[in-house]
Order: structure tokens, then sequence, then C-alpha cells
């Protein structure tokens, strides 16, 4: 089933285009690599899904991006609350300079949970260390960190910092979760566990994931799109496209006779 | 010359330009300290300064210009940070780096090297004669105020830049609004340099004699009972008891407040250089 | 599960929202608002003057004394020019001296030691260098000089210099520590020696920088106000002499002020002074922003 919905989706970084006409549809609960040479957009793209880009002074976006129907970019659209139900996780590590129990309580405290009546109300403190436990479980963490959770996340090494970024994301329970380039930053090992947490996440969300390591994509995705100058060449299935591309330009890529 | 020893000609230079800044600390504090610390003692610090029929100070102590130097700062404190700090934080954050916010900052920092003296001239013009505060306590605070806000200001923007855009980044992308991200993650890393720009802002304010003659500061004033008086203040002081001495008498007053002075201000700028490191160790990057 | 897509809020904690911005634009105003008030004042207390004097009597006459109503600005100008141009004289040499020391040679615990006291020396109130200035270094340089008068302008110029140099340093330090490295390194890989390399590599690099200091410098001793008029006497006589006794700009309205009576032409003579300080110092300080924005194109 489709979850989101990209048509016909032009970006403008003042005078420069940096996406040209892509269109495209992510299946949900399933990951999504996007591939190509650097400069080619992927970064754009991707956060062109939770509205980031509104962030850069400049930036124009024309088109649709729809999920579960509904188009994000409507005049109608409350963009806070989209990005409630969308993670992103960072090609550096950015955990917050506070301790890892602050880190993933952040969200839910700011946000708080919508009661059966309809109001917001906080979190209690209990519930608050049961989202932080579940958050840390689910990113591959708890055991690792379970004894100082009060202790600074930056006493962690790179990797647990990114798993920690996505036990963050994790923590408001989003339907979607966005990897921009997430092990670029992070050693072999370290690469290899995310991976393993991806394969196991997908089975409950819609995972989007950037790399510029064709072989990440090829270990973990379904379904892959490569893009190129800012345009979008070829979207098919992860096997289709590494061992049979239907463009040459695609072709050129992943045997590395390109950039 | 060989080039060898050139380079150790000029090292040397350079070597005793540093002496001489330090030798030049050094000797200034020093003939403060030496002439100023006999005159120091409860009496002094305890009394009002008691001037003479001729205006002339020369008896008495400091107590006055003790308490006016402390309203005028406390005065500033309460003006001068939440105009400074909120306005900083709403340029930065909500005006970036746009067109008006970078002639605003132009402006700003340019304001920062605005003569004192210019300053009390305002204070004279504005606060005395048009809104009528009169020679007073109050006139004086508010120019110092607005001295001392260009130095808040840009204390303020720097420390709020200084905040990685990675960790704003972060904040937004799980949905909080931007008031939430400056609430919960810049302004608590900010924190440190907002309030070392503060302590330095004070500092600065307790140290300014020029605006302070013109707007409000009297020889004879006591112990301000309300905003419209007029007060004592120690740099005030300094200069009172200077013209009144002579080399006979030795301008023992005149040292012994100066000495005050000093020790009031280097333990306001080691607090700041504390603190700052205090809250560096504390969110390190 | 679909995502739902809630209509825009309006909610409390909108409204919370919007009225924190509102807190935060009105102070920005405020901050704006009396800043520009700044200037306001000075002009439209110095435009009655300029409404009976003319601009380049005023400019131009050698002679100032209020209180009988001839007003020449020259011999407060020149006063103010001579304490800052040697200020600067002495203080560049000493202060460029001391920042190469402490960016390139000194150790880290030289470093340590040094940093502070240059930061201590910068916030000693102006008072009391007034009062160092005129009781003890005016003695010393009578000593030598033998002047006119103890309290002279070469006093005023060299506590002015004592006092200017922390500025210099934090400023021209900040722009040799922008060279990067690696210009420092390829010179030294060249076998060039230390000094060579920050003649010929690192000093070109910071220039704009260092003059951009230099500049700075300049506008904080034009405008010194208690130092001066402890240090240098206050005779506001026209002269050149650099051991006579001189009033610079600052230190005449200080003094004047006080015997004056608001909106007598004394009074807008000193606001008109006040206004030549403003545009003078005003103006220094665009040089050097202008200056310090060409630097940073250049290394971007």
């Amino acid at each position: 089933m489709v979850k989101i919905d990209v048509k016909h989706l032009n970006v403008h970084f003042s005078e420069k285009q940096a996406l040209n006409d892509v269109s495209l549809q992510i299946e949900e609960k399933r990951i999504t690599a996007i591939i190509g040479p650097s400069g080619c957009g992927k970064s754009t793209f991707i956060r062109c899904i939770n509205r980031m880009n509104d962030l850069i002074p400049g930036c124009k976006v024309e088109g649709q991006v729809l999920i579960d129907e509904n188009d994000i970019y409507s005049k109608d659209i409350d963009v806070v609350d989209v990005r409630k139900d969308i993670g992103m996780v960072f090609q550096k590590p950015n955990p917050f300079p506070k301790s890892i129990f602050e880190n993933i309580a952040y969200a839910p405290k700011i946000h708080g949970r919508r009661g059966d009546d309809g109001k917001v109300r906080k979190y209690p403190k209990k519930e608050l260390a049961e989202i932080v436990e579940w958050s840390l479980r689910r990113a591959a963490l708890w055991e690792e960190v379970k004894d100082r959770l009060d202790k600074s996340a930056y006493n962690l090494s790179g990797g647990q910092q990114q798993r920690l970024c996505i036990a963050r994301a994790l923590s408001i329970k989003p339907e979607i979760i966005l990897f921009d380039e997430p092990c670029s930053a992070l050693d072999p090992i370290a690469t290899a566990k995310i991976e393993d947490l991806l394969v196991d996440l997908k089975n409950d969300y819609t995972v989007v994931i950037v790399t510029h390591n064709m072989q990440q994509a090829a270990r973990v995705a379904e379904k892959t799109a490569f893009f190129y100058l800012g345009s979008l060449i070829e979207y098919d299935e992860t096997k289709k496209i590494f061992e049979g591309p239907a463009q040459k330009l695609t072709e050129q890529y992943i045997t590395g006779r390109m950039g | 010359m060989k080039r060898k020893t050139k380079e150790a000609f000029f090292f040397l230079l350079f070597r005793f330009s540093a002496m001489l800044v330090v030798a030049s600390l050094t000797i200034i504090i020093g003939f403060v300290v030496i002439n100023g610390v006999g005159k120091l003692s409860i009496d002094f610090l305890t009394q009002n300064p008691m001037p003479n029929n001729h205006g002339a100070l020369v008896a008495g102590g400091i107590l006055s210009p003790i308490i006016g130097t402390m309203m005028l700062m406390g005065l500033v404190l309460l003006i001068s940070i939440p105009i400074g700090v909120l306005s900083s934080i709403f340029l930065v954050e909500f005006l970036g780096s746009s067109r008006i916010a970078r002639i605003w900052w132009i402006v700003v920092d340019n304001l920062a090297g605005v003569p004192s003296i210019v300053w009390g001239l305002l204070g004279l013009a504005l606060f005395v004669y048009y809104l009528h505060f009169g020679l007073s306590l109050i006139a004086a605070g508010i120019t110092l105020s607005l001295l001392v806000l260009p130095l808040i200001m840009v204390a303020t923007k720097q420390a709020i830049e200084a905040v990685p855009s990675s960790i704003r980044e972060a904040s937004i992308s799980m949905g909080a609004t931007r008031l939430q991200t400056i609430r919960h993650h810049v302004l608590p890393y900010s924190a440190s340099g907002i309030m070392t720009g503060i302590i330095l802002s004070m500092s600065r304010a307790a140290g300014e004699t020029a605006p302070l003659l013109i707007v409000g500061v009297a020889v004879n004033a006591s112990i301000p009972a309300s905003l419209t008086d007029q007060f004592q203040a120690i740099p005030a002081y300094i200069y009172f008891t200077w013209q009144s001495s002579d080399f006979v008498q030795g301008y023992k007053m005149a040292y012994a407040a100066a000495l005050v002075l000093i020790a009031l201000i280097i333990g306001m700028n080691l607090t700041a250089i504390l603190l700052r490191n205090h809250y560096r160790n504390k969110y390190r990057w | 599960m679909a995502i739902k897509l809630r209509e825009r809020k309006t909610g409390w904690r909108s409204i919370l929202e919007g009225a924190t911005w509102g807190v935060l634009l009105i102070f920005a105003m405020i901050s704006v608002f009396t800043l520009v008030m700044v200037f306001i004042y000075l002009l439209t207390n110095s435009v009655p003057f300029f409404m009976k004097y003319s601009l380049s009597s005023f400019l131009t006459g050698t002679v100032w004394r209020p209180t009988q109503d001839v007003f020449g600005v020259l011999p407060l100008f020149v006063g103010t020019l001579m304490v800052s141009f040697v200020a600067a004289i002495i203080a560049v040499p000493i202060g460029l001296g001391c920042t190469i020391y402490l960016s390139e040679i000194a150790h880290p615990e030289v470093k340590k030691f040094l940093k502070p006291i240059i930061e201590i020396l910068a916030g000693v109130p102006s008072v009391v260098f007034g009062l160092f200035a005129a009781l003890v270094l005016s003695t010393w340089l009578a000593g030598i000089f033998n002047p006119v008068s103890r309290l002279n302008a070469l006093n005023g110029a060299i506590i002015v210099a004592i006092m200017i140099v922390p500025i210099l340093i934090s400023i021209a330090e900040d722009a040799l520590n922008t060279v990067p490295s690696s210009l420092k390194e390829a010179s030294l890989a060249l076998g060039a020696n230390r000094w060579e390399t920050i003649r010929r590599t690192i000093l070109p690099a910071a220039l704009p920088g260092i003059v951009a200091a230099i500049v700075l410098s300049i506008g904080r001793a034009v405008g010194e106000t208690m130092a001066v008029i402890m240090a240098t006497g206050s005779a506001s006589q026209f002269t050149l002499n650099i051991l006579a006794s001189v009033t610079p700009m600052t230190a005449a309205i200080a003094m004047d002020i006080q015997e004056t009576a608001t909106g007598s032409d004394m009074y807008h003579a000193l606001f008109a002074v006040g206004l030549l300080l403003f545009v003078i110092t005003f103006s220094i300080n665009l040089i050097a922003d202008y200056i310090m924005a060409r630097f940073r194109e250049v290394y971007k």
C-alpha cells in the first residue's frame, strides 16, 4: 500500500534547481533506499518528506507530497504536527547535550498524550520512563545504557549515539522514519548493527534511507531509487536495479563508472 | 643579519612587548594597592562621605558611593537585561540573516563604540530635562542601561549563534516548534555566554564615570531614598577625592576608593570567567 | 493506520506561542527605538547651535571659550587628535608585538597567565587609569621631559595607549587565529623559520583584521573621557606642543556641561561637539566594519 506519494516535486534553492519533476511512490512498512552520486538531490528529496527544507531560506517547493493521501504541503496543514509522525535520523549523530534519558523523553514531554476525551495531557513520570525503556530496547541500545540513563549522551560512542538518535526518533511512535546517510560517520561494526536494526524496524515502520553506499542499499532495501542531478532516473525492486538496471546511467553508477 | 639572529631579535622584541603590558598592569594596580590599603578600614567602608564647607571631599568614608554603585548596577540589570536578551533572541531567531537583521547588527555594533560622554549628553537631554527626571538616580540608571545595551545584545547574539544547527534540526525534526527549540535547547546552551556578557556589562557600568558626572552624581549626596534623588558612586567619588586632595595629603582617599573599585570589578570579571569555564564543561560539545 | 492531519491549531498552545513571539517583538522594537533615539537627540539638540553659528566657524575656529560665546572646536579637535594619535603610535607596536607573542610564540602555560592579565587590564575603569596618570605617570614624565605643565597631552597619550592595548590585542589575536594553519604549515615545510613565516605569510594574511583592530582602538581612544580629563590638565588652547596641557573634545563636554544652563548657546554648542564626536566614532567603526567584511570575503 502506498504510504508516501510524491507527485511532480520541483525544489529550488534561490536560483538553483535541486529537484526536477520527481514523482515516486513509497510503500508502507518497507525499506526504500535512495542512491546516487553527491549532489544528486537525495538529501533534498528526503527532507521534503518531513518539510525540513522549510528551514532553509530561499527554498521553494512545488508539487505534492501526499502522505496517506493528504498533501503535507497544502495550506491548512500544521507542519509541526506533521513532523510528530515522521522521525528523522541525520548523517552525523546529533544527540542533545543532556542525559540519555532526557534525550529520549524530550519529544514525549513536549507533545504530551492525547487522551480519550481529546485533550492533550502531560505524560506522568512513570510512563515517560516506560517510553524511554521501550525506545531504547527497540533501538537495540537498552542493554548497553540501562545503568547510566542519567549520564550525558556525549559519553557514548558514535555508533551508540546514532542508535540513541534512532531511539529518540522512535519515542513518539512515528509512522515513517527517514534516515539521511545514517552510517557514513560510523565504523563497519557500528554500521552492521544499525543495518540489522533497520531490517527489524521495517516490520512496523515505513523506512526511507538515503545512502551513498550501494552495498548497504543492496543489503537492506526492498526498493531502490536512483537519482542523478536532481532527477529520478530509475526506481524499482532493489534486485532489479543492481542486477539488471533499465537505464544506462543507473548501470554506469552501479558499476562505478561514474562519480 | 643572519636569518636566525633576525628571528631571535624580533622574538625578543615581542617578548618585551608582552612584558611591558604585564608590567603596566602590575605597576598601576600595585600603586593603587600600596597607596590605598592604608586608608582601608571599617570606618572608611561604613561612613558616608563628609564634604567640607567648600564641597571638597576630605573626610568621611565610602559608604554611600558603594551603595550608589550597587543601586546603579541593580537598575542596569533590571532594565538592560530583559530588553537586551529578549530582543536579541527575537532578532536572531526570527530575522536570522535577513537584510534588516544585518543592518541592525551593524548599527548595534557601532553603538557599542559610542563614547560614554555622548551617552551622558543623551541622558541629560532626554531623561534629566525632557522627561523631567531631574539629576537623579533613575536618569543615571537608564542612561547606563542604554550604554551597556549594545554590549548585552551582541553577547547574546554570539552565544545563540554558537549553538550548532544540528541540535536545532534534531529538535525541529521531532515536531518541536521554534519556541520550544529555543526554550529547551538554544537557551540552556547559550546561557553561559549570555551570563558572561551580562556580568561583563555590569562591570563596565560599575566603572563608568563621565555620564554620571553629567546626569546625577553629587559630591554631597547621601544614600538615595528614592529614584529621583541624587546619589554617589565609587568612580565619581574617586574623581571628587582626587580633586579635593593634593600631594601633601597624598590622595589617600582616592587611592583607597580606587582599590575598592578595582576589587569589585576584578571580582566580577573573575566570576564571569569562572562561570564561563564551568558551563563550558557542563555543556561540552 | 493513517496519519491524521489536523487543521491548524487554535488551542491555547498556539495562542501562547503567538503571544511569546509578540512579547519578543515588542522588546526588539524597544531596543531599536531607544538606540535610534541617541542620534535623534544629539541632532535635535545641536541644530539650534548651527542655526546661530556657522558650521565653518565651528569647525575652523581656533578658540574655544564657551562662557564668552566663542565656539571654535579646533583646539578640542586637535587635543583629541594629539592624544589619540600619539596613543596609537605607542599602542600599536607594543600591542601587535604582544599579540604576535601571544598567538605564535608563547607556551600554553604562559598564555594561560597572560590572557587573564590582558582581560583584567581591559576591565580596569578609566578613572583609575586617570588617577594613576595624574599622580604617578605625570611625575615620572616631568622628571624626564620637564614640560610646561605637569598634566599634558603626552601624559594622556601614554595612559590612553595602555588602555587601548587590550582591545587591540583582542581583535588582532582573532585575526591572527583566523589564518588557516595550513598556510603556516606550508611555509614552515618550505624551510622558512617561524619569524619569516609570521612576517611573510601570517601577517599579510591577517592584515585586514589587524588594520581593523588598529582602527577600532583609535576609535576607543577618541572616545575616552575620564582618563584624559585627569591626565591632560584642562587648558583649551590651540597648541601642537605635546608637553602642554590640552582639552580633548570628550573632556570639554564633560567639564563645561556642568556649568551650562539648558537651552543656552553653550548648551547647544556642547551638543554640537557631542554630535561631532558621535560622527567621528561611528565613522571609525563603519570603516573597521567595512575592512572586516572585505576580509571575510577573501577567506570564503
